[in-house]
Parts: C-alpha cells; structure tokens; sequence
C-alpha cells in the first residue's frame, strides 16, 4: 500500500464518520427562540394509560437570552374539531425532565414539577413569580433549584410524563409548548460563615481569614474590604474554595492599624445587576498590657513574693507571657541583660521568671527564693514583661533592693 | 348551557393569563407544537374471580387465560376498579369474546351497569341484543354491543359492570368463556369503547 492509498482511505474513514455523526444527529429537531418550528413528539396513546411527550431546542441561539435559564414551560392542551373541549383533569403531567443530549447521550438531567393548579407560585433562585390563573388543560412546568444556564446550553431535550384519566374523549387533541424563562430579579444571598470570628481583636500583621456563602447561579463579583473614615479601604483577597458550593475564602494579613472597631463589608453582584451587601465588625488592639507592681514594696530577704497586676482590656493577657527577671546592680552598674561579669566584677542576672495567675486575688505573682537563685545582698533591678493574646508586648522596669 | 358558560369563562382568563405573562416577570422565550390522538380505553375480560364479580381490567391484559363457566339462570359479572371520573362521554360498549355452548344455538345477551361505591350495583347503562352462541367445541368470536342513551355520570368512586347471562332459560344449558388469550385472532375477550 503506497502513501497516496493510505491516505485516500484514511480521507473516506473521516468522510464516513461526519456523514454517520451528521444523520445521527439530525434527528434532533433544535429550535430557535424566534422561529417556533414544531416539533412536540408525543406518542399516541389510550386513554387511562401514560405517554410521553419530548421536544428539543438550543437554548444559545440568542445572546440575550442567553443569561436566563428557560426553567417554565407552559404546556396547553386544546381541542380540536372532533372534541368537545379540555376540562381540567384530562390530562395530568405527572413532572418531567430536560438535560443535554449529545449523541443519544444525555447530561446534566434538571428534574420538571408540573402542575396545573392555580395560582402557582414558581419559586426559583433568581426569582419568583405567581401565576395567577391558567385554563382548563393548561400546565405549567418548571425546575426550582437545580441547574443553571452553565450547565445547560445548546441540545437540550425536554421529557414529559402525561396521563389522562379512562374518560378523556377520544380523538386528536393539540399541545402547544411555550418557554419562559424567569428574569433575574434576586441579588446574591450572603452569609458570614462562623461570624463569631470576629469577637477577637486583630493587629498589624494578624492574618485574618473568613468565609461567605454567597448564593447566586449568575454570581458576577465579590469582594470584602474594611472600611476606615477618611483613609483608604482595606481589600480582602477572596477566592471560591474548592469542595465548597458557594463557599468564597477572604483573607488578608493586616497592615497598621489603628485601635478601634471597623466595619468590614462583603458586597456581592450577579450578571443581572443585582447586588446585596453585608457587614460585620473587626475590632484592632494595637495597645500592649498595663503592668503594675503590687510586692514587693520594700526591702525583702530570702524568701519573697513577686505580684504584679497585669491587665489588658482588648485581647486579653496572655498568661503565659508574664515573667520576671533580676540584675544585680554591681558598683552602680546594672548586670547585662545577658548576664556574666562587668569587667572584674562578677554579677547575676537571673533567667525570666515565670508568673502564674492567682485565681483569687487576680494578680501575678511568683515566689522568689534567693538562695537557690544565688542571689546575695545588694541591690537590684527587677524586670517585668507581658504580652496580650494578639502579642502586644509591654515591659515594666524598676529596681529593688 | 354548561359548555358555553365554560367557553366565556376559558376567553377571560386567556386574557387575564396574557396580560401576567406580558406584565411581569417571565419573558416569552419560544413556542413549538405537536398533537396527539388519544384512543379510547379498552376493557379486558379477567376471568379471575374476586368475590361475585370477575375483573374487567383497564387497558391492561390478563396475565393468565381463564376459562369461564356457567349455566342459564346464571350471570356472570366483571367489574371495573372505580374509573376516578365523574362522568364518561356518551358511548357504545361493543364487546367481543369467545364463547362457546352446550346445546348450540343458545342466546347470550350483555348488559352494562353503573358499580357503586359500595361493590354494589347500580342503575343500567345499557343493554344488548342477543347473540346466538353456536360452537359447541372450539371457542369462536362473538359480538354484543349496547350504547348508552346519554353522557354517563358518575362518581370518582364508581365503575362500570359487565353482566353476560344466557336466555334459555334451561338450567342444563351449559356455557364457556375464554378470557386473556390475547393470540387468537381478534386478541382477547373485551369492551371496546366507542365515542358517539
């Protein structure tokens, strides 16, 4: 076999699987939003017993159009010259389905609720409408909360479950298919997921991170800032998390901020112009613990406590923060934080001395042994620091005999 | 009178429902059509006996075939489940079965009957002209076929029944009823309505 023969073969193996695909597909009857081509195929049926009707179409044939998901579907039964006429009853469309069909192959199934009982109030996520009233044979069907335009476009194929009752007249009876779709009139729904996040204090530097459900099939925008008088707005980046329906994630790492509570606000947009905001508070504490000294007052020996009376009325103290330490004051010099001799001289400083919450007096203390810290007579300086939760650090100096 | 005051009622609230759908918040998007025809019920003959009455089976086949017996003097009864309907159109019931008799020659004749809510039966329908049954050995076809005088109204609880009786009047007359063999010529024993 030569090379001009493969290929010609190959061409007429490509040329038979268009053509194939080509009639396999036309089968399927789209229409267009305008041209209102027939095509309800609807299998005669007795009555007493259940048929289906089916039709087709592609939704994307108008731009305009093409923002709304066409979930209403008014169905219409009429009589024709050898009926009498449709009462209500005669037929009932027990619900239905659309999704893609791709090949005999179908997708993204939305499930239909018919009904033909008025007024109907169709909910959906984009809106709501009341129907008022219908005629007799008159139904309306229609999706409420699953699917959305994204995953439904082009090749969309209804299917409907009709029945009638063993005494519907005999005969042919028209079905006319009409397709709304509901304008978007709902702005986003919005909801700070665990919103008691926000009771703690931030700072400079705090890594602040929430999530907001944000409900809405044709979500445009989202975004989160805080909001300060007369400076400039604080951005949240914001992204959807993956898993997570309508789940978004803001967060930001904080730059200085003064103290004070400040409004952060959460605005969503949809496609259609519809906005929704809403708002919660962040609380900054920038402003370290106040400590004070309650003992000693004098001059001790040996055995002694240390209390001190460390408050914070933001964040909190951190209570594992609190500590202690003491430098001798050697020849009017005072001992290097880091401890050793001062030239010849040799001097103490002792390591940070943790302090423990007293339950009942509320103070700080600890007790300080100078033996075992090998402390000898003389003077003093003693050091005392804390920090509140957010790491807001404050130091206390003074020296003791 | 009930039929036109339905049409005026039918024009005014087209007009009403135009005026929603223009007005408010659903947008036309498109419109296809299709007809169907819608045939009449068929009611099949079950000769599986519940209580007095056999089965007369909405547009559903017996399972089984079922061979019924009787003799003059008696009747033998199929009743419907109730049809969920307060009126049915004013029809013909023409009902085809497979019979035969012992002697040949006998009459059979068919009436239709309203099934109260209560099993009971209620006012007549309709009844047939006679039939003259003449197989004695293999089963044949047979027609009977009675129309109602008018619309028939009912209750939602209500059915129809099938009475089939000889009219020999001779207790030793002996008759056969094949009922659910769906492969002989004319499918199985059942009413066949037709609209008038």
């Amino acid at each position: 076999m030569n090379h001009k023969t493969l290929i010609t073969i190959l061409g007429m193996i490509l040329l038979v699987g268009v053509m194939a695909g080509f009639v396999y597909a036309s089968d399927i009857i789209y229409i267009g939003e305008i041209e209102n081509p027939s095509g309800i195929n609807i299998t005669d049926f007795i009555a007493g017993t259940t048929t289906t009707a089916k039709f087709s179409f592609d939704y994307n044939d108008n731009i305009n159009a093409a923002e709304h998901f066409p979930l209403i579907y008014k169905l219409e039964f009429n009589s024709t010259e050898e009926i009498p006429e449709v009462w209500k009853n005669d037929f009932e469309i027990k619900g239905g389905f659309v999704e893609r069909r791709i090949f005999g192959i179908g997708f993204n199934k939305i499930t239909l609720e018919c009904s033909d009982e008025f007024p109907l109030t169709i909910d959906h996520q984009i809106g709501s409408e009341t129907i008022e009233s219908g005629g007799d044979g008159t139904f309306y069907c229609y999706n409420t909360t699953e699917g959305t335009i994204s995953n439904l476009r082009k090749h969309n194929k209804v299917s409907l479950e009709i029945t009638s009752h063993p005494a519907l007249y005999p005969g042919t009876y028209n079905l006319t298919a009409e397709m709304f779709y509901l304008n978007d009139t709902y702005a986003p729904k919005l909801r700070i997921i665990n919103e008691s996040y926000f009771d703690q204090y931030f700072r400079e530097g705090s890594y602040v991170d929430f999530e907001v459900e944000i409900k809405d099939p044709y979500l445009k925008d989202y975004q989160a800032k805080i909001i300060r008088d007369g400076e400039q707005d604080i951005s949240f980046e914001g992204k959807s998390v993956l898993n997570k329906i309508d789940i978004y994630h803001f967060f930001q790492t904080l730059p200085f901020i003064s103290d004070g509570d400040y409004p952060i606000e959460i605005i969503a947009e949809d496609f259609n112009g519809n906005r929704n905001e809403t708002e919660t508070t962040i609380k900054i504490d920038n402003t370290p613990p106040e400590i004070k000294l309650i003992e000693p007052t004098g001059i001790v020996s040996e055995v002694f406590f240390v209390k001190f009376n460390v408050t914070d009325e933001k964040a909190g103290v951190n209570n594992e923060s609190v500590q202690v330490r003491l430098r001798e004051i050697v020849n009017g010099q005072i001992c290097p934080e880091t401890g050793g001799p001062i030239g010849n001289f040799s001097c103490t400083t002792t390591e940070w001395l943790n302090l423990e919450l007293n339950q009942t007096s509320n103070l700080f203390e600890v007790e300080i042994n100078t033996i075992e810290l090998n402390l000898t007579s003389g003077e003093y300086w003693l050091d005392a620091r804390a920090e509140d939760i957010l790491g807001n650090k404050a130091e206390w100096i003074a020296n003791e005999e | 009178m009930k039929t036109s005051r339905k049409i005026v009622v039918s024009v005014l609230l087209g007009i009403l429902l135009v005026g929603i759908v223009s007005a408010s918040l659903l947008t036309y998007f498109g419109q296809i059509t299709g007809s169907v025809e819608v045939k009449a019920p068929v009611f099949y003959l079950d000769g599986n006996l519940g209580g007095s009455y056999y089965s007369l089976l909405i547009n559903e086949k017996p399972e089984s075939e079922e061979e019924i017996y009787w003799t003059d003097g008696e009747t033998i009864k199929f009743k419907t489940d109730a049809l969920g309907v307060d009126y049915f159109y004013e029809t013909t019931f023409n009902l085809i079965f497979y019979a035969k008799a012992n002697p040949s020659g006998n009459l059979v004749q068919m009436r239709v009957t309203k099934l109260n809510e209560d099993g009971s039966q209620g006012e007549e329908i309709c009844i047939s002209g006679t039939q003259n049954i003449t197989a004695i050995t293999n089963y044949r076809d047979y027609s009977l076929s009675c129309s109602s005088s008018d619309e028939i109204d009912l209750d939602e609880e209500q059915g129809f029944v099938l009475e089939i009786f000889g009219l020999s009047e001779n207790e030793t007359d002996q008759y056969w009823l094949s009922t659910g063999d769906d492969s002989r010529e004319h499918g199985a024993s059942r009413i066949e309505v037709i609209a008038i």
